[in-house]
C-alpha cells in the first residue's frame, strides 16, 4: 500500500486529493439542496428510541418534509427541544390554534409510551410550538440507521472507516 | 480494469436501484385503493367532570363500531385509529385534542366493535367544557411499509354526524 502510494507521481496525486474533495463537496452539496427543497433544518434523521414501535423500530432511517403550512393532529412528527441535542419522532394528539397559525401549539406522544411528552419538553414549556417543529415523514429506510447507532456507540470504529475510506479514495486508480 | 470486487460492486448497486425503484412503483398502487370506512359511534356516558385547579376535565365512555377493513392495502404495517374532540374554546382558541386511540396491526383487527371504550386520555380545558359544541373527530393513519410521499395524509372524517 506504501510502495503504492510513493509510486504515484505529483500529477496523480493532485489529481486523487482533488476527487476526495470533489465527492465530500458534492455530499455537502446534496444535504444543502435537501434542506432547502425539504424546508427542514435536518432531513434526514434517525429514529433512536422504540417510543413509536411498531411503526418505527430504533435504526429506521426517516426523510422529513416540513413544506406544508399546518399540521394537523394525528401525524406523526420530529421535533427539536432546547437543551435536548437529539430530534424526537413522535404524533401529535392534540392542538391547541389561535387567530394566526404562528400561535398554534401541539402536545405529541409517542405510541408505545404510556402518557404523553409533557415530561420531555424544556421547563417551562407545556406544549410544543410551530418553531420545535423539524418536519413530517415523508419517506421511510428500515433498518439502515443501525450502522450509525453503531458508529456513534463506538466512535473508534467511525473514525477507522473514516479513515479506511479516505484511503481507499486516494489510492483507488480510474 | 474489471476485477472481482468491480463487479460486485456494479451488480450490488444495480439490484438497490432496481429494488428501490419496483418499491416505489408498487407504492404507487395504494393511491388507486378505494377506502369504504363504516363507522358507527357514540359517546356512551360522560363518566366524570370534574374541576381541577380551575380547568375542567372530562373521561367519556364511548361507544365504537368501525370497519376499517376495507383501507387496509397490502403496504399498510399498521392503522392508527383515533376519535378526537374538536370544540372553539369562549376565547376563541379552536382545541382538538385524542380522547381515544388504538393501534390496529392486522386486517381483521380493523374491524372493531367495543361497545363501552373508556376514554384513554382525559380532555382538559381551562376555559371550562360546559356548553362547548363538542364535535367528535374519527382518524385514521396508515403507516405504510413502503413510505414514500411528500406529504403522510390523516384520514378524517365526522364520527357522530
Amino acid at each position: 500500500m506504501i510502495s503504492e502510494l510513493c509510486s504515484l507521481n505529483r500529477r496523480q496525486l493532485v489529481l486523487q486529493i482533488l476527487g476526495l474533495g470533489l465527492v465530500i463537496t458534492s455530499a455537502l452539496v446534496i444535504w444543502r439542496s435537501l434542506v432547502y427543497l425539504t424546508n427542514s433544518e435536518s432531513p434526514m434523521v434517525v429514529v433512536l428510541s422504540g417510543s413509536m414501535e411498531p411503526a418505527f423500530f430504533r435504526g429506521d432511517i426517516l426523510f422529513l418534509n416540513h413544506s406544508k403550512r399546518s399540521i394537523s393532529v394525528g401525524e406523526v412528527i420530529v421535533f427539536n427541544i432546547e437543551g435536548r441535542k437529539i430530534p424526537i419522532v413522535h404524533r401529535v394528539i392534540s392542538s391547541y390554534s389561535g387567530k394566526t397559525l404562528n400561535n398554534t401549539n401541539y402536545l405529541t406522544k409517542g405510541d408505545n409510551n404510556f402518557g404523553d411528552d409533557t415530561v420531555l419538553y424544556a421547563a417551562g414549556q407545556p406544549t410544543l410550538s410551530t418553531d420545535n417543529i423539524v418536519g413530517g415523514v415523508a419517506a421511510f429506510i428500515p433498518c439502515i440507521g443501525r450502522i450509525t447507532i453503531i458508529m456513534n456507540d463506538f466512535p473508534i470504529l467511525k473514525y477507522s472507516v473514516i479513515g479506511i475510506l479516505c484511503f481507499l479514495v486516494v489510492l483507488s486508480r480510474d | 480494469m474489471h476485477t472481482f470486487w468491480h463487479r460486485v460492486n456494479a451488480v450490488v448497486t444495480l439490484a438497490i436501484i432496481a429494488l428501490m425503484v419496483l418499491a416505489a412503483a408498487a407504492s404507487v398502487t395504494d393511491e388507486f385503493h378505494v377506502c369504504e370506512p363504516k363507522h358507527d359511534v357514540s359517546i356512551a356516558a360522560v363518566e366524570r367532570l370534574v374541576s381541577v385547579d380551575g380547568a375542567d376535565e372530562a373521561y367519556f365512555a364511548i361507544a365504537l363500531d368501525l370497519d376499517l377493513r376495507s383501507c387496509w392495502t397490502w403496504n399498510t404495517k399498521q392503522l392508527f385509529v383515533s376519535l378526537a374532540a374538536s370544540y372553539v374554546t369562549p376565547s376563541n382558541v379552536a382545541h382538538d385534542a385524542f380522547v381515544y386511540d388504538r393501534i390496529v396491526t392486522s386486517k381483521t383487527d380493523a374491524n372493531l366493535t367495543i361497545p363501552r371504550a373508556r376514554s384513554k386520555y382525559k380532555l382538559r380545558e381551562p376555559e371550562g367544557l360546559l356548553g362547548a359544541e363538542i364535535e367528535w373527530i374519527l382518524r385514521w393513519h396508515q403507516v405504510r411499509s413502503i413510505h414514500w410521499s411528500p406529504y403522510d395524509p390523516v384520514r378524517v372524517v365526522n364520527a357522530i354526524p
